[in-house]
């Protein structure tokens, strides 16, 4: 039985290198990425499960950081978050076609879109919604949004 | 083919490959050597003495090195009106202010402390509105509201809860009313509500071994913060450095002065080592100002064919606990309280009233999405009692040049073309095929329309800077004190400076943080005047630089300086292009084959200050504060089911007459935005307090944003009619999308219902007992 | 952030962890079982629930299980409702699933979470109330099978120290009619006013189990044996029905008994509607 009774250090395969890293049980994800790791792209928005701002990918599913204890992904996990993710179609398109304005927001939502375009490239607009209404932006309106969504799946046929 | 080369291009935004790989850094994703973090104990109460505050056992909890209360700092600090602790003193007057803060070594330990703070409240009574507040035996919220300090411009009445009073009287408002053949009157509220900026408010702050104070903020106005924090605690204002990177959207609410008075204070309890402050979301919203509410009270007056010719006009907002910009918005929209409608007679009188909920500060739209909720839904009920079409009625009213606005003032020559707005959102809304149509038993479409108009609220005499530095290889350094919060104006400052430079705006590298002690003083990113001022700044120093350019290479190239011009990175003679210099021989300095130099770096200083502006008249508002008009038409069509009330927006539309449109996908990005946070005022954003005033949807679980897929199909078009003080004819287009559409929404879903809807926000819920309501009375 | 600490265990099976539950109770320590995470670490962020351990269950085999045993599918506890939802063994508990919470969180959000969790809406549980489900529990005692009706009564009826394991669902119910009526204030990204699960029997009689319109889900025998009188007009069904509902219609911020009144008769004439009622 994996204990982990007070500050524990932790291995965690962030971005494909395996990070040592000690912290408390109680850190969520979040905040180990952020502050233990520098690895800020990903926000806290709301830090409770609501905006989406936080979302990273966990064994190629989107997750909300903010909700996941560090501690849960120890040793096994494969853990991506924006920095870890390059030069992606989906990057591409949000910048063609104005994804995001204050920016703050995006990393959450191309980690999610992400991972939508590498599941289900063809995803209608009933399923985008389905996936892409965890998270919340309020610059755009979420018309760049969509069109950069609808855009990276052109891109990719 | 357009005359110019980079204005009207959607040049890609300068900030966007840092945005997209997640390196555009943000207050919060600092960390500074020896950072010590804050956490603040709120209030529970809306309106309470505080009996004590017990924080023996928060001061031993581990890591803990100072709580401080209000009482260790007994100041009040404002905007406008000096009537805010940054620590609640003595007592708290609506529920989430701060009461103490803790500083310790982590946050954890910061917020485990606040936990152990006991604090004995003992309730008294509350204000839960503006007519509460204004009621003759109302409690006081600030009883010592004759001592505090505030700009000339604000008009508070002491012994009342009336923070400010801004009155506008034009012509013979309640004569004209008597006489008109047409009259309607009617009463219309929204609560307040909250930005939802995705960032919330963070700061950090250091007291250096000089006394310099260093505050990293997440503001739109670090000049004003500088100066309020230089005024209010007496420090030198050049020993003050607010440095501020982008924010994760501002939206108003990171205008004026928000952490950075408590900042300073934290750090000053911490023996001036840094100390960060971030709101966490339900602080942000609660403990941090938000949205003003409104009860307003229209009667229009209009002769029998439809053109009006009065309004009485009472706005009574609801400003929360302080007065913060709340006392500026009310007083925008008094300036501008008819709307954009030609009305030669107007009684307003705009009230700023305390009340004891969250302080309301800048909102996008300031004022005038307020006034147009009212003003909208009263035109359609004009319309309706006048039996004339709604878009008829305000294509009648709509103002233009030679009109004069509520403050008596002229509409000048720049007067944008409303008319051609009306007309085309009506096209695109395709109002001739009808504004109410049955769709099946269960559903019917609906349209609505809004007009909207927006002037910044501004002191008259609000400038802009700009200075432009040059690299070694030609290419220019654009340094302006304009805040980066989204809307994307130092991308259209590039293409202003790139345009007149004749390169491209990949050639203009820009300081996307701002810090006051390099950058040229500017007011405020806020009031949509960035574009505007800060690109005339711009502009005329970029003309500088090319005259230095032109001075330094006449000389070796032996002819008049004013035969030359500056393009694609050369300066040469404009009749002999062959002839000239790489723009790098020249703006260090140039340097002949035997070393000699002449002339030295090339330094273009700009500047703007807003021209022929005053303030109004207390007693009849006369004045000239507006710097400019920009000016539209939107409307929406929804659909709704009449079983549950359920609706959806399904397309909105906007032609607004911008003067010049810079960047095409952004200039489109900012109104669509804007009308998504309309959407979003009108469908669900608004606090819902109980009876004790205690705000219970104060988390963004229960506070409902616009998500992905709920957003309309949006028509978006500009009219460009241009504006002459305007760079390159342009005027302000951040805030105005969202100006028509809660009107808009409204009138649409009062169509489709058949039933007054004078309230936002719309929720199906309150739409079925509005409907229940109407047919109760009907029935009567 | 989280302001208190706590600690963190993650037994390898099902003994483990029971056992671990009992020596955290001896030592006098609070301890509760964890699956998802998303009610326990945002209700600890706000410091209104405090533990002294997590008991974390993602590791236990049977707690993860999704398959085909006999005449039964089994649903582990742990598993995340997009996995149900994914699987679709059974569409309506995938309906039910699917608009729980938002896509995302429901890549961590657990079916077992969601039904003993402290969140009073607990949709996931409206199929199961239907379909004659059988729940696996561990405990001290060991592990024991309960029906639906036995395992559920406004609340998981687990003994202390014990957790859900799995749940067992007869596959014949996944071929049998069913609707899902789910109606929100305005957001569908929200707790719902009410959400109903209906499916129709093998004696063509019509199975409805309540969320949200009340403090808790509930499935009476009395309201389906109305709902099928097809001497009753709808109007009467529901006046009939919100009469044997177990306490009052829910009056709170999310939407008023009225409306919530209005929008059940609604649903269910909608759902009589879908179903054919006893056509």
């Amino acid at each position: 039985m994996k204990a982990y009774e007070n500050i524990s250090l932790v291995k965690l395969k962030v971005n494909g290198e395996t990070r040592d890293v000690a912290i408390r049980p109680a850190d969520t994800l979040l905040r180990v990425l952020r502050e233990k790791l520098g690895l800020t792209a990903a926000k806290p928005g709301c830090e409770n499960g609501d905006c989406g701002a936080c979302t990273v990918l966990i064994n190629e599913k989107p997750v909300k950081s903010c909700m996941k204890l560090a501690v849960e992904v120890d040793a096994g996990a494969e853990i991506i978050t924006l920095e870890g993710i390059k030069n992606s179609i989906i990057q591409e398109t949000f910048l063609e076609e104005d994804g995001f304005q204050c920016g703050y927001c995006t990393p959450g939502f191309l980690v999610n879109a992400y991972a939508l375009l590498k599941e289900h490239p063809d995803a209608d607009d009933k399923l985008a919604k389905e996936w892409l209404e965890s998270n919340i932006c309020r610059c755009t309106g979420y018309e760049g949004i969509r069109n950069a969504l609808k855009l990276a799946q052109e891109k990719l046929k | 083919m357009s005359e110019f080369k980079q204005i009207g291009r959607s040049f890609s935004r300068t900030d966007g490959l840092d945005k997209v790989h997640g390196k555009q850094e943000y207050v919060n994703d600092y960390q500074p050597t020896g950072l010590l973090h804050a956490a603040l104990k709120i209030s529970t109460h809306a309106h309470a003495k505080i009996k004590s505050i017990d924080t023996a056992e928060a001061e031993a909890a581990s890591g803990v090195q100072a709580v401080i209360t209000g009482d260790d700092f007994p100041v009040t600090l404002g905007l406008y009106m000096g009537d805010h602790p940054p620590l609640a003193l003595h007592k708290v007057r609506h529920y989430g202010e701060p009461v103490a803060a803790v500083i310790a070594n982590t946050e954890h330990q910061a917020k485990n402390a606040v936990e152990l703070i006991k604090v004995k409240y003992e309730d008294l009574e509350v204000i839960s509105s503006p007519t509460d507040g204004l009621k003759a035996n109302a409690p006081l919220l600030h009883e010592n509201m004759d001592e505090y300090t505030h700009i000339d411009a604000v008009h508070p009445e002491p012994g009342s809860n009336v923070a400010n009073h801004t009155k506008i009287r034009k012509g013979e408002a309640a004569q004209a009313i008597a006489d008109a053949e047409i009259v309607i009157e009617d009463t219309f509220s929204f609560p307040p509500c909250d930005h939802v900026a995705m960032e919330t408010r963070a700061v950090i702050s250091e007291i250096k071994a000089n006394g310099n104070v260093v505050i990293h903020s997440t503001t739109q106005a670090p000049f004003t913060v500088k100066e309020l924090l230089s005024f209010n605690f007496d420090i030198p204002v050049g020993k003050i450095k607010i440095i501020a990177p982008p924010i994760g959207g501002g939206f108003g609410g990171k205008a004026g002065i928000q952490l950075e008075g408590l900042g300073y204070l934290l750090t000053k309890a911490a023996d001036g080592r840094p100390v960060k402050l971030v709101n966490d979301r339900e602080e942000d919203m609660l403990s941090s100002p938000g949205h003003i509410g409104m009860e307003a009270k229209v009667r229009l007056g209009a002769t029998a064919d439809g053109k009006l010719i009065a309004a009485e006009l009472d706005y009574h907002f609801d400003a929360g606990a302080y007065a913060d910009y709340a006392v500026n918005v009310s007083n925008a929209a008094a300036i501008s309280c008819t709307g954009p409608y030609d009305i030669p007679n107007v009684r307003c009188d705009s009230l700023c009233v305390y009340t004891n909920h969250p302080f309301a500060t800048a909102f996008r739209g300031f004022g005038h999405v307020e006034l147009a909720f009212p003003i909208e839904r009263s035109m359609d009920l004009l319309a309706e009692k006048a039996g004339i079409d709604p878009v008829e009625i305000r294509m009648k009213n709509a103002i233009k040049e030679g009109d004069t606005s509520p403050t008596q003032s002229l509409m000048d020559a720049n007067t944008g073309d409303l008319r051609e707005c009306i007309k085309r959102a009506a096209k695109m809304i395709n109002w001739d095929q009808g504004s109410f149509i049955k769709k099946d038993e269960n559903k019917v479409i609906a349209k609505g329309f809004g007009l909207l108009w927006k002037s910044p609220a501004m002191p008259p005499n609000t400038g802009a800077g700009a200075i432009i530095t040059f690299n070694k290889d030609g290419s220019l350094n654009l340094h302006t004190g304009i805040m980066e919060i989204g809307q994307g104006s130092k991308t259209g400052l590039a293409q202003i400076v790139a345009e007149r430079f004749g390169t491209s705006p990949e050639n203009i590298h820009l300081v996307q943080e701002v810090n006051t002690e390099t950058a040229p003083h500017d007011w405020s990113t806020a009031a949509s005047r960035s574009l505007m001022m800060a690109g005339r700044a711009a502009l005329e120093a970029a003309d500088d630089a090319i005259d230095q350019i032109c001075r330094t290479a006449a000389i070796p190239l032996r002819c008049p300086p004013e035969d030359l011009i500056v393009e694609g990175g050369r300066v040469f003679l404009e009749d002999e292009p062959s002839i000239g210099l790489p723009l790098d021989d020249v703006v260090h300095g140039y340097v002949y084959e035997n070393g000699n130099a002449i002339e030295g770096q090339v330094i273009g200083r700009g500047n703007y200050i807003a021209r022929r502006l005053s303030g109004i008249d207390p007693e009849t508002g006369k004045g000239r504060p507006s710097l400019e008009y920009t000016l539209g038409a939107q409307a929406v069509e929804i659909e709704l089911d009449l079983n549950d009330y359920s609706y959806q927006i399904k397309k909105a539309v906007s032609c607004m007459d911008v003067g010049k449109v810079i960047n095409p996908n952004l200039a489109r990005g900012q109104v669509v935005g804007a009308i998504s946070m309309g959407i979003g005022l009108a469908r669900s954003e608004g606090f819902v307090f109980n009876s004790r005033e205690q705000v219970v949807n104060g988390v963004l679980r229960d506070y409902k944003v616009l998500r992905y897929g709920e957003e309309p199909e949006y028509e978006i078009d500009f009219v460009e009619t241009p504006q002459g003080d305007g760079p390159f004819g342009l005027r302000g287009l951040g805030e105005q999308g969202i100006i028509g559409i809660p009107g808009a929404i409204a009138n649409a879903l009062s169509r489709a219902t058949g039933v007054k809807l004078n309230y936002i926000p719309l929720l199906p819920e309150d739409i079925w007992q509005s409907v229940k309501e109407a047919s109760h009375n009907d029935s009567i | 952030m989280i302001p208190f600490n706590f600690k963190y265990y993650r037994p390898a099976n099902i003994e483990e962890a029971v056992e671990l539950y009992q020596q955290l109770k001896a030592d006098g320590e609070k301890s509760i079982y964890y699956a998802g995470g998303t009610e326990i670490v945002t209700n600890a962020r706000d410091g209104q629930k405090k533990y002294d351990a997590l008991i974390d269950l993602k590791d236990i085999n049977e707690c993860l299980e999704h398959g085909e045993k006999n005449d039964e599918y089994v649903f582990g506890a742990c598993l995340t409702l997009n996995e149900i939802v994914e699987k679709d063994y059974f569409p309506l508990f995938s309906l039910a699933c699917r608009p729980v919470a938002d896509h995302t969180t429901r890549n961590q959000l657990t079916m077992g979470g969601n039904i003993c969790g402290k969140l009073p809406y607990r949709e996931v549980i409206l199929p199961l109330m239907l379909v004659e489900a059988n729940f696996v529990f561990a405990g001290p005692e060991g592990m024991r099978t309960v029906a639906a009706a036995e395992a559920y009564d406004k609340r998981m009826l687990l003994n202390e120290g014990e957790f859900l394991v799995q749940v067992k669902v007869p596959k014949k119910f996944a071929e049998l009619d069913y609707h899902d009526v789910r109606k929100v204030k305005q957001s569908e990204v929200d707790y719902p006013l009410l959400h109903l699960a209906a499916l129709k029997d093998e004696a063509d009689q019509i199975r409805i189990a309540f969320s949200s319109i009340c403090a808790f889900p509930f499935r009476l025998e009395d309201i389906e044996a109305i709902f099928n009188d097809s001497q009753l007009e709808m109007e009467e069904k529901v006046e009939q029905i919100v009469a044997k509902f177990p306490i009052p219609i829910k009056d709170d911020k999310r939407g008023s008994a009225d409306y919530r009144r209005l929008l059940l008769g609604q649903s269910l004439a909608e759902i009589w509607h879908k179903l054919g009622g006893d056509a």
